[in-house]
């Protein structure tokens, strides 16, 4: 009836402009917050006569009374307004929120409406990324995405960040999402030492991951896609899940420049608490040549430094941002180019980065579409060691009653508290400035589409991209180093050269059969990955303080290179069934082939199937008032995945530096029966909107079953082999993603937005691969006995370690000559890294110009391996250690012979831990220094911006808009923890598995920033 | 549309057969995947030395080759330790280091008729088997190597033994194949140690038999001619000596031993080693190759550590051991060290000198007692020249004269009569001192340590002293084996090995066959 009324008054009004007389109107278009719109299309309803605000957002268009002006925008709701008899008519646009209209943009650049889609989906806007300032933008996305885990190597200038959704499912692989800019897939790898000459475990340096080197500011938006069908579109790449960036454009209009910049400062204000109470020496008494503290107590009267404290420094960053964009219907470009400058917080780190881009969009007639964009970075990273005998943890092992800024001998040497230890761990002022260590990146990204529209009911996409890059890493130890002694200078230096190629083109049929509305894609993508590195290496250097391999002894020099090659060709068909803008079934099917697997397992096809059924657009829900959406939506799909690392269809002989040479089988043994896994992937979920969308909330539950991954794992050597590639094991994850949305306030001067994100993860191993009785990731035995390690039955988070040996009853054994617990030499199962629950809230006040937003992020639940504060107690300076004075007897059981019999001695040695330093040297148990339940809430970001009035501004004639800003990021945090930082890694980001979370050990904790800028718009 | 279905259908089938040269591309572009043999063979003699040195750090505590400078080590009290690779690399070499890579210079001699090559794959295979066998007792033999399996039984080490015999035989027969395409200068591509020279192969593969039969000495089977048959079919001199050369010029191609590895920095000579060179044990007489072979205290004396006792002066610099590189307790540096603890000395395998020890004491046996001194003044010589061979540049070698004084002494019987198995086996622990590890133990084993074999002969019993105590585990046993590698048995291979007992606290004193009657 509604729209009945709607037609008849349109056509009335058709009639009326058909004879009314043309006039001209002016008017300004605004945005809520009062400031101008450039390059809104003002167009008349109903004929192709248009024109588009200027740059002060004024227009003037010549129409007649009656007629409809349409006032369009990307990203605020269209605004119709009727011209009537005043000649002025401004109008007021408002940000599209409105779910029903939002759209999402799913794989190859498709965009869906999102109430058509079946699966779980998120969209953050760019604005809200850049405005975190941060220069790892996935740094910015935990706790605004639900259900992603994001775990940053170090609080260092261009540390790395592992990113993974829902939970790992890769046993020993990567477990990170796939990246993709404007429909094609981009590197985020982080370089793995297992290129260098070395060949290193990824723990005592990091590395950047490249998705970093994405300008935040030239992101539109960022869409997580997590789903099984999300996947199935990506193939085998986005079986972890999808980054899918759409990045800015230009709006055609007047040309628009803006200008952006912001400096920051930051520190770091959490570290490992040391005691100050007892000084250097073993059983009590003194001894100044040591870093071990069991000795006296320190004078009264001694002077105490703070060298942790006065060895961080404040960090300082500038960025600078510009960009130009204007053009036309037909042609428009947008152009940027941003400065970042960091140093961070450790002396001698920090970080660089150029970053140019072009993006262009023509039109060709009706039909053709053109857009491309190039994008060169150009970045470098000064970075210090981590983990074990870094800068970091040398900081906590310097005597307090020395000064650690002393770094040099009198003679210009390196100074050791014993001068005779070459061994010792180097001064860190030392370190940092004798042990350079840097990357520098150079990459080139090259996007190009087009497409064409021959019929509306027919199209066709091409796409072709490009990410090239080359680092150079540079490391060195310098011959009077801890590192560098035995070899006389080490210097290891790598270039990697990477080059991702590929190509999609998919045929859109789309037509409307009454109230069927199917949509037909075909799909064809080809991918082309390599990353080339060659590594060196040399020892023994001619001249002390010289940094080139030049300088190494000729007989040292080695080299490595490692050529890793993959390619993927894919078919994809799709089909969108809607049925009267309610009912939406999704049904794909993909068939990958991929050189990674044997020839005869090269082709494996997976379906998926999506259902979406927004029932508030039926009676009774349709006339809801309460109820503004209401939708349902289930999806199933298996994911396939080939081998991630090529040739390993069979062994490979790899070089051998003894004497000879020659080449001989390397550790992993090849298969040549390897076929692709696969996940099968259900998801449930409900997306439910109140009041004028003003309330909302999103349900996902899902489940997710990889069966027969192909994974490394290590068997018996009788396989002629340390580690062999097999298919085999069964991983489960399920979880639950929940987000609520609120806007509790809206009046014309103030807004408040609430949205918070709960998620859920629990991953477990049902089979394990090969039935092992266990599985083990070397790379993260970093510290100690703890070792992720799997069982089956236990979590894919879980960690393992060494404990005390108990008797049959459980209860603890003591050595009887010593008095002390004795370890365990097995691993047992002891801790699950997994949270209980993460939580995001942000906050968000708008009064009149003025914006206050913030984000806490908060997990409850999920242990931490504490492994600084297990180090600092090994050495006497935990604050667990300063009741080392009281004699005590442990409750147990002496180990005589009699420990399993129904008459077990009780232990009474009385052991005074001042005087047996074993007590904390040799006889602790790594389960005590694994933390259960960490729980945090930490104040990712606070932002407190200010639009100047526009009446202030239309007085400089060129400012159209301006905006100052102060945003925090990592302000506080609070935890149970009682280490520096839960979130920092023991490896990188570059590591298998779950990684380093949950593993705290030589990493450097978040700094606290505060950022001061501006920003301009002419 | 129906045309254009099909258009489209061809296009997806002609895609997809162009596809198959494009993904053809899985085989790596900086490593061969498939190698030619002599290619493989060079870094397998790296992995043979590569195995016994790194375990040698333990197994010369249990055969008093060497100890620490600090008391009660476990490893002299002939104890272990559990759930670590310590003393697992001569496990991890044999099935990995060494492992398939014969297989592949057999299947790529095979395939280019080079067939001294598959001989010297399946020399250098027997030889690991039976280093295998010695040291760990039961191991992976049938199943070994499997594709297709996970887990992995065990075998006795009698069937090791023989297959050591098949391997050797095997190795000799190829060895002295005529025909085919290979060549000793096609061999001496990759062999580093013999240069192609398959007569010397043959007579190592004969050495191998010598050794594998005379560990047997304990059996009623034992037969003392077949061994001395093919003693006298082994090596003939030293320039037979099986020795894997070392660069010495970097960490990664120096000898393990070295100082540049720096991995001996707290070891000191055994007091058993001092006391048979000094005098102590052959009736006053001073061995001229003490001085180039152990190192002196800072006060000129030779002195050695015993048995978990450490070093009681390690504190007083004037008369503590120094380190086998015998510049004091530190490491001196790159290029220095002496006698085989250089960087680019070489690993003996086999030497000329422990055939004819064996040799003299399978004569001894046979009670050919003027034979068997024939062969131990050559077993004596020899070694004295291998010594030689050894000294570094600010030592002086072993002059004529000093040698033959040695040579004239009372540590040299005049007649056969004189001659003592004692003799015999303490002369071969001095010349297989420090490389020769497995078998010095073997030998130990034998002869029961101090406690005589089943003939009643107890050559160790003056010189060779059991701990006190014995470690924990033992029962107040002796170690008679090592347990296989813990990252390779006990984690992923456990239900096997509990089956021969590796589950068991006192598994590594339980005797192996060899030993036994």
């Amino acid at each position: 009836m509604k729209k009945t009324l709607l037609m008849l008054l349109g056509i009335f009004l058709f009639v009326v402009s058909a004879v009314a007389q043309e006039k001209t109107v002016t008017g300004k278009v605004t945005d809520n917050d009062n400031i101008s719109l450039p390059g809104v299309s003002v167009k008349i309803k109903g004929t192709t006569s248009g024109v588009s605000t200027g740059i002060d957002g004024n227009y003037s268009i010549r129409a007649s009374a009656g007629q409809i002006l349409v006032f369009s925008f990307i990203g605020m709701v269209n605004k119709e307004q009727t011209v009537g008899s005043a000649n002025v008519i401004n109008v007021t646009l408002n940000s599209d929120t409105k779910s029903l209209n939002e759209v999402v943009v799913t794989a190859f650049g498709i965009t869906r409406e999102k109430k058509a889609i079946g699966y779980a989906t998120q969209t953050i806007q760019g604005a809200e990324i850049a405005q975190t300032q941060r220069e790892n933008f996935i740094n910015s996305l935990q706790g605004r995405v639900a259900g992603a885990t994001i775990t940053p190597s170090t609080g260092q200038p261009g540390a790395s960040s592992q990113i993974i959704l829902r939970g790992p499912v890769s046993l020993d692989g990567d477990n990170q999402p796939l990246f993709v800019v404007d429909g094609l897939p981009i590197s985020n790898r982080t370089f793995s030492q297992g290129a260098l000459v070395s060949d290193r475990p990824n723990r005592d340096n990091d590395y950047s991951n490249r998705a970093m080197d994405i300008n935040p500011e030239d992101i539109e938006s960022v869409t997580i896609l997590k789903g099984p069908e999300a996947a199935a579109l990506y193939g085998t790449d986005g079986s972890s899940g999808a980054i899918v960036i759409t990045t800015k454009r230009a709006a055609s209009g007047k040309g628009l420049a803006t200008y952006s910049n912001s400096f920051r400062v930051e520190s770091v204000y959490r570290f490992p608490e040391i005691q100050q109470v007892y000084g250097p020496g073993f059983f009590g008494v003194d001894d100044p040549e040591t870093r071990s503290f069991f000795g006296p107590k320190f004078a009264a009267q001694a002077p105490l430094y703070d060298n942790i404290d006065n060895f961080f420094e404040t960090g300082f960053t500038q960025k600078h941002n510009l960009t130009f964009e204007g053009g036309t219907q037909a042609l428009s470009v947008r152009a940027s180019g941003a400065i970042d400058d960091q140093t961070g917080v450790m002396p001698g780190t920090g970080f660089q980065r150029l970053n140019f881009r072009v993006s262009g969009s023509s039109k060709i007639g009706s039909k053709i579409n053109i857009t491309s964009s190039l994008n060169l970075i150009n970045s470098r990273i000064d970075k210090t060691y981590k983990g074990a005998g870094s800068p970091m943890q040398s900081t906590l092992t310097w005597p307090s009653n020395d000064d650690m800024s002393v770094y040099l001998t009198p003679d210009g040497n390196r100074r050791k508290i014993d001068p005779t230890n070459a061994l010792e761990i180097d001064n860190p002022y030392w370190g940092v400035e004798k042990n350079p260590n840097n990357d520098k990146t150079n990459r080139f990204l090259g996007n190009f589409s087009i497409s064409y529209d021959p019929f509306p009911w027919l199209g066709f996409v091409a796409r072709m991209g490009s990410d090239i890059y080359s680092t150079i890493g540079n490391s060195l130890f310098h011959p009077q180093s801890r590192f560098g002694t035995a070899s006389r200078g080490l210097i290891e230096n790598f270039t990697e050269n990477s080059q991702l190629l590929n190509g999609t083109f998919i045929t859109t049929l789309k037509k409307d059969y009454g109230k069927f509305s199917p949509v037909f894609r075909l799909g064809y993508s080809i991918d082309d990955s390599r990353y080339e590195t060659n590594a060196t290496r040399g020892e023994k250097f001619y001249k002390e303080d010289f940094n080139s391999l030049n300088n190494t002894d000729p007989t040292t020099q080695r080299f490595k290179n490692s050529n890793p090659l993959k390619r993927r060709v894919g078919w994809f068909a799709n089909a969108e069934l809607g049925y009267d803008r309610f009912l939406y079934l999704t049904l794909t099917g993909r068939m990958d082939g991929s050189s990674t697997l044997p020839a005869e397992n090269r082709y494996f096809f997976y379906p998926a199937s999506s259902l979406s059924f927004v029932f508030s657009e039926l009676k009774p829900f349709a006339d809801s008032k309460v109820l503004s959406l209401g939708k349902f939506r289930a999806s199933w799909g298996l994911t396939g995945k080939d081998a991630r690392t090529p040739y390993i269809t069979s062994s490979t002989l790899v070089p051998q530096g003894t004497t000879g040479g020659g080449f001989a089988l390397g550790f992993f043994g090849g298969n040549a029966a390897l076929e692709a896994e696969f996940t099968e992937a259900v998801e449930v979920g409900t997306e439910l909107n109140f009041f004028k969308d003003r309330v909302g909330l999103d349900f996902t539950f899902y489940q997710s079953t990889s069966d027969k991954q192909i994974t490394a794992p290590r068997l018996s050597y009788g396989t002629g082999f340390v580690l062999k590639y097999i298919n085999g094991g069964v991983v489960r994850n399920r979880g639950f993603e929940l987000q609520l949305k609120g806007t509790p306030v809206q009046t014309k001067d103030f807004a408040w937005d609430i949205v918070s994100n709960f998620s859920r993860n629990r991953g477990k191993i049902l089979e394990m691969p090969a039935e092992l009785p266990t599985f083990y990731l070397s790379d993260t035995w970093l510290y100690a006995g703890v070792r992720a390690q799997y069982t089956k039955g236990s979590s894919i988070t879980s960690l393992g370690a060494n404990s005390f040996l108990k008797n049959n009853q459980g209860q603890l054994l003591i050595n009887p000559s010593t008095g002390l617990p004795i370890r365990d030499g097995n691993y047992t199962q002891i801790a699950d890294r997994a949270p209980d629950i993460n939580v995001g809230l942000s906050n968000s006040f708008t009064y009149k110009n003025l914006n206050l937003s913030f984000l806490l992020d908060m997990r409850k639940g999920g242990d931490i391996f504490n492994g600084n504060e297990l180090y600092l107690y090994v050495n006497g300076l935990s604050r667990l250690t300063l009741d080392r004075e009281t004699p005590r007897v442990l409750t147990g059981i002496l180990r005589d012979g009699l420990e399993n019999t129904s008459t077990p001695t009780q232990n009474n040695i009385i052991v005074t831990p001042y005087l047996q330093n074993a007590y904390y040297t040799s006889s602790y148990s790594e389960e005590d220094f694994i933390e259960k339940d960490v729980n945090w809430v930490r104040l990712k970001d606070i932002t407190l911006s200010y639009n100047l009035p526009t009446q202030l501004l239309s007085r400089t004639k060129f400012i159209s808009r301006a905006n100052v800003f102060v945003t925090g990021t990592d302000v506080f945090l609070f935890t149970n923890y009682k280490g520096a930082d839960p979130t920092v890694s023991g490896l990188n980001a570059s590591a298998g598995g779950f990684g380093g979370s949950g593993i705290d050990y030589g990493s450097l904790a978040l700094p606290r920033g505060i950022n001061l800028g501006l920003k301009l718009g002419f | 549309m129906k045309t254009k279905l099909s258009v489209l259908l061809i296009g997806i089938i002609i895609s997809l057969t162009g596809c198959e040269k494009y993904l053809d591309i899985n085989t790596d572009p900086s490593n061969p995947q498939v190698g030619e043999a002599q290619i493989i063979l060079p870094p397998i003699f790296s992995q043979m030395e590569r195995g016994v040195q790194f375990d040698a750090r333990y197994l010369g505590r249990y055969i008093q080759n060497w100890g620490l400078s600090t008391a009660n080590d476990r490893w002299e009290q002939h104890g272990w330790l559990a759930n670590s690779d310590a003393q697992g690399e001569i496990w991890r070499s044999h099935y990995y280091g060494i492992g398939k890579n014969i297989d592949l210079i057999i299947e790529d001699a095979n395939k280019t008729e080079q067939f001294n090559y598959a001989g010297v794959a399946k020399a250098i295979r027997a030889w690991s088997w039976q280093t295998t066998t010695d040291y760990h007792g039961e191991a992976i033999l049938k199943q070994a190597f499997d594709d297709t399996r996970y887990v992995f039984d065990y075998d006795t080490q009698p069937e090791i033994y023989a297959e050591v015999v098949r391997l050797a035989n095997e190795a000799i027969a190829d060895l002295g194949k005529t025909g085919g395409k290979g060549s000793p200068s096609k061999l001496a591509v990759g062999d580093i140690v013999y240069k192609g020279d398959a007569t010397k192969w043959i007579k190592f593969s004969y050495g191998l038999l010598a050794r594998n039969l005379h560990n047997l000495s304990n059996k009623s089977s034992y037969n003392p001619d077949k061994v001395i048959e093919f003693a006298d079919k082994a090596l003939q001199s030293n320039a037979d000596n099986f020795i894997i050369p070392n660069g010495g010029l970097n960490t990664t191609d120096g000898n393990f031993f070295g100082p540049i590895r720096d991995n001996l920095a707290g070891y000191r000579q055994s007091s058993i080693i001092v006391e048979l060179m000094d005098g102590t044990v052959f009736s006053g007489v001073k061995d001229p190759r003490m001085t180039r072979m152990l190192a002196a205290s800072a006060d000129g004396i030779f002195r050695g550590v015993g048995p978990a006792k450490g070093d009681p002066n390690r504190l007083n610099a004037t008369t503590r051991i120094p380190n086998v590189w015998g510049e004091g307790i530190v490491n001196p540096g790159p290029g220095k060290g002496k006698y085989i603890f250089r960087d680019n000395a070489g690993f003996p395998i086999m030497t000329y000198s422990e055939i004819q020890f064996i040799k003299a004491e399978a004569l001894f046996r046979k009670g050919d007692k003027n034979g068997a001194l024939t062969a131990y003044k050559n077993g004596v010589s020899a070694h004295i020249d291998f010594v030689n061979s050894n000294v570094t540049s600010g030592i002086t070698p072993i002059s004529v004269g000093e040698k033959a004084a040695y040579m004239a002494s009372a540590a040299i019987p005049a007649t056969g009569a004189a001659l003592t198995l004692d003799m015999i086996m303490h002369q071969k622990f001095i010349a297989l001192w420090a490389h020769a590890f497995v078998e010095t133990w073997s030998d130990l084993r034998r002869f029961n340590y101090n406690q005589g074999d089943v003939k009643g002969n107890n050559p160790y019993l003056s010189i060779f002293e059991f701990p006190t105590p014995f470690w924990v585990d033992n029962n107040g046993k002796p170690i008679q084996r090592v347990r296989p590698r813990f990252n390779s048995e006990y984690v992923w291979n456990m239900e096997a090995l509990s089956k021969i007992g590796g589950d068991k606290s006192d598994f590594h004193t339980v005797k192996l066959w060899f030993s036994q009657p």
